[in-house]
């Protein structure tokens, strides 16, 4: 007989088979080696491997070389360590039979271990006198199958967890015998006790009678599909309103639908938390609208609040200076539309030696440091006009308190300025003449005093020698003189007073006729001393026609008065050149003025005395010789200066004097 | 007394000089008065004639050409006139010009009179 190429050992005789037929032997292996079970037999206390078929090869991963004649332990060393050997030997030492349904055995083939389950016998052989010789082993792979099994069990395991985790229930619907099979959750979810019978209609009856169609469109559907899905109201006892989601699966055979199975989940806290969670978002979003809104109004009524303000410029400005916004009194006070000048700098209205000198930078540096900068200064428009402003820069602040931007609030002052600039020119002014005319009262009244005082002196001789008609008449005449000679004064010094007053009104003067009126007012004087005038051609200007009159009047009366002989007078007329404007004060050299001159021929008088003759009550000349007040040259210089003017004195003692009135064109 | 008294009175204002003159005779009829128009004038009257020696001196403050003080500072620097009393006159006086009249070298600082009686009653305190 042929042996296949298997493993044997020893001849059958050695086997110590207790074989009824000796000629089944080498049969016999051949059928242990055909066997479509892994055998092997261990023969003795160190268990030599005597007999191992193919199929214990493949599960041991070894050649049969590897582990024939010799100790199993040998051969296969892992299995030492895996508690097979304290089996097998117990198995050999009380000869009791050990059956394992599935064991784990782990064995290395080629470095590579591999995890089995076997299923194996472990029988003990006796021998002819009852002796355990060996062990029997008779093994089946099952690794597969464990495999499969435990697999499944663990993903059971997991599906289970998970439907209880998730509070489902489950259930299972077969249609031919109508068996409901379901967990104990389920009654629960539908609010029922849990040892409640629940049956498929309930799922019907149970069902919020406005959701049923819901049910049946998703069973045909789940008919057509093999997948079924719905969410629905259901309805509890106690009346109250539950949400369950149904998932499954329809299950066929050849076709043919069979049964129905799937999961239940009570989603009622998720309807309600997301129908929470839903209205939460509503209100959030109505109150996000509202606060919207309201902010918008809040800006709506901040813009219309500085918009409308025409007295103030109110803008502002981001971290740099640069105009966010504009409002009608930055229009008004700057002159820039806001399509103009939003997203441009405050330099814009600064003047060139500012900007150069860096004060806007230096007025929002300070308004960030100190929260507040102020300043009143020179600004300009659009149109590059000048004017006044006061202004006021803020820094606004965010929560942290940082910086975020400022507020600018400009107002035009230049009114205002020009009002105190005035006010403080006037009351220089008014101060001034205050201080005038305290002096001349003075000096007025002083001088008031003297003709009074002869007035007393001359009544008191009067009345000495009233049968003297001489005399009489010769002290009336003082009387009346000095009285005369007091009014006179009273109305010079009222003339002079009025001189300033405001009343006095500029007019289009042709001087040439003002000259003339006063010669004829002369005349009986020119007449009488045999004066001749002569007068150049004298200009039209602006000035106060009384005043004018006075003025040559005066000049032309001296001019005729203090002269010794025949008056000769020249009034001459010219342009004054710059030189001479320089010479004299009080006057603009960069302006025109005529130069008008009145020279005479008469006794003149000290050059020294050039500027004292015309202050008031001032006589060069002793009361008796010429007549006069005194205030004559202080009134003629009043009123040159009244027209913006001067007048100048040039003189030599017994050579005439000569008198220029300098009058702007 | 068997010499005639002189008084000089410098002046600018002739009536000043005829109240002058009124009141001296009515106090002295014997002195003689002699007036000049100005300040100059009388330097140049005392400085011509160094036989002239007024008693009096008589010289008004306010003075064209040559002021009051000026004149007086001049004519109290003459040394023939040393015995001369000086009056300087005014229409008003003050603690100040007196203290410079007197330190100038007049007797004292007179104010105008206003009526007779009482340039009178001055003259007749002064020239007696």
């Amino acid at each position: 007989m042929s042996r296949p190429d298997h493993s044997i050992s020893g001849t059958p005789d050695s086997f110590g088979l207790q074989v009824g037929e000796a000629t089944l032997g080498p049969q016999l292996i051949n059928i242990f080696h055909q066997a479509p079970v892994a055998m092997c037999v261990l023969t003795g206390r160190d268990l030599v491997v005597t007999f191992a078929n193919s199929g214990i090869l493949e599960i041991w991963g070894k050649t049969s070389e590897m582990v024939l004649n010799k100790p199993l332990f040998i051969g296969l060393p892992e299995a030492a360590i895996q508690g097979f050997k304290s089996i097998l030997e117990k198995v050999f030492t009380t000869g009791e039979t050990f059956i394992a349904n599935e064991m784990p055995i782990d064995v290395t083939t080629d470095g590579v271990t591999h995890h089995r389950f076997v299923k194996f016998i472990y029988q003990a052989i006796r021998d002819e006198k009852e002796n355990v010789m060996g062990i029997m082993v008779i093994a089946e792979d099952i690794t597969q199958s464990v495999t499969a099994r435990k697999y499944k069990e663990a993903n059971e395991i997991r599906n289970k967890l998970a439907i209880e985790a998730a509070n489902m229930a489950s259930f299972e619907w077969i249609f031919n015998d109508s068996q409901f099979i379901y967990s104990e959750r389920l009654p629960q979810i539908f609010g029922l006790d849990p040892n409640t019978k629940f049956r498929q209609e309930h799922f019907i009856e149970l069902i919020h009678p406005e959701d049923r169609d819901i049910r049946d469109k998703a069973i045909r559907k789940a008919m057509k599909t093999d997948t079924l899905f719905y969410e629905a109201r259901i309805i509890w006892p106690d009346n109250s309103i539950h949400w369950i989601r149904l998932s499954g699966k329809v299950e066929r055979h050849n076709e043919e639908a069979i049964k129905m199975y799937g999961m239940v989940l009570d989603i009622t806290e998720q309807r309600e938390h997301a129908a929470l969670l839903k209205e939460l978002v509503q209100r959030r979003t109505k109150s996000l609208e509202r606060k919207n809104r309201e902010l918008q109004a809040s800006e709506l009524r901040f813009q219309r609040m500085t918009e409308e303000v025409e007295d103030y410029a109110i803008l502002l400005l981001d971290l740099d200076g640069t105009i966010l916004n504009w409002n009608k009194g930055a229009e008004k006070i700057k002159g820039y539309r806001e399509d103009e000048i939003v997203g441009k700098n405050i330099t814009e209205f600064y003047l060139p030696r500012d900007r150069r000198n860096k004060l806007p930078e230096k007025l929002i540096r300070d308004a960030s440091v100190k929260g507040r900068a102020t300043h009143e200064g020179e600004r300009i428009r659009k149109d590059g006009t000048v004017f006044w402003g006061s202004i006021t820069i803020t820094a606004i602040h965010d929560e942290d308190g940082e910086v975020i931007g400022f507020s600018k609030v400009t107002r035009d002052l230049t009114e205002r300025k020009l009002a105190e600039d005035q006010l403080r020119q006037y009351t220089a002014e008014l101060e001034f003449r205050n201080q005038e005319l305290e002096q001349f009262a003075y000096i007025a009244s002083h001088d008031l005093q003297e003709p009074l005082r002869k007035i007393r002196m001359f009544t008191g001789m009067l009345a000495d020698n009233l049968d003297n008609r001489e005399l009489v008449s010769k002290y009336y005449e003082k009387i009346e003189s000095s009285a005369a000679r007091m009014s006179d004064l009273i109305q010079s010094v009222l003339n002079y007073s009025r001189l300033d007053k405001t009343e006095n009104k500029f007019e289009t003067i042709d001087l040439n006729q003002i000259v003339s009126h006063v010669l004829s007012d002369f005349e009986l004087l020119i007449e009488e001393k045999q004066a001749v005038i002569l007068c150049d051609v004298l200009p039209v200007l602006r000035a106060i026609p009384l005043q004018m009159t006075q003025l040559f009047s005066n000049l032309i009366g001296n001019a005729l008065k203090f002269c010794e002989k025949e008056p000769r007078i020249t009034i001459g007329c010219s342009k004054a050149d710059a030189e001479m404007l320089g010479s004299v004060s009080q006057l603009d050299v960069k302006k025109e003025y005529y130069r008008i001159c009145i020279k005479d021929n008469g006794i003149g008088f000290e050059q020294k005395y050039a500027e004292q003759i015309f202050t008031i009550f001032q006589r060069l000349n002793s009361k008796s010789t010429y007549e006069g007040t005194g205030i004559g040259l202080a009134l003629c210089k009043k009123i040159a200066e009244n027209h913006r003017g001067n007048i100048t004195a040039s003189s030599e003692p017994g050579k005439g004097a000569e008198f220029c009135i300098f009058l702007p064109v | 007394m068997d010499y005639t008294r002189q008084c000089l009175f410098i002046d600018d204002d002739a009536d000043d000089q005829d109240f002058f003159c009124e009141a001296v005779k009515f106090i002295d009829p014997a002195m003689e008065c002699f007036f000049a128009d100005d300040g100059i004038q009388a330097i140049n009257k005392l400085e011509d004639n160094e036989n002239f020696i007024p008693d009096f001196i008589f010289i008004n403050m306010n003075m064209p050409r040559m002021s009051g003080p000026e004149c007086l500072a001049r004519i109290a620097k003459m040394e023939h006139l040393a015995k001369s009393r000086i009056y300087m006159y005014s229409s008003s006086s003050n603690d100040q010009l007196l203290n410079e009249v007197r330190t100038l070298g007049a007797q004292d600082l007179l104010v105008k009179p206003s009526s007779i009686s009482e340039m009178r009653a001055l003259l007749e305190r002064i020239l007696s």
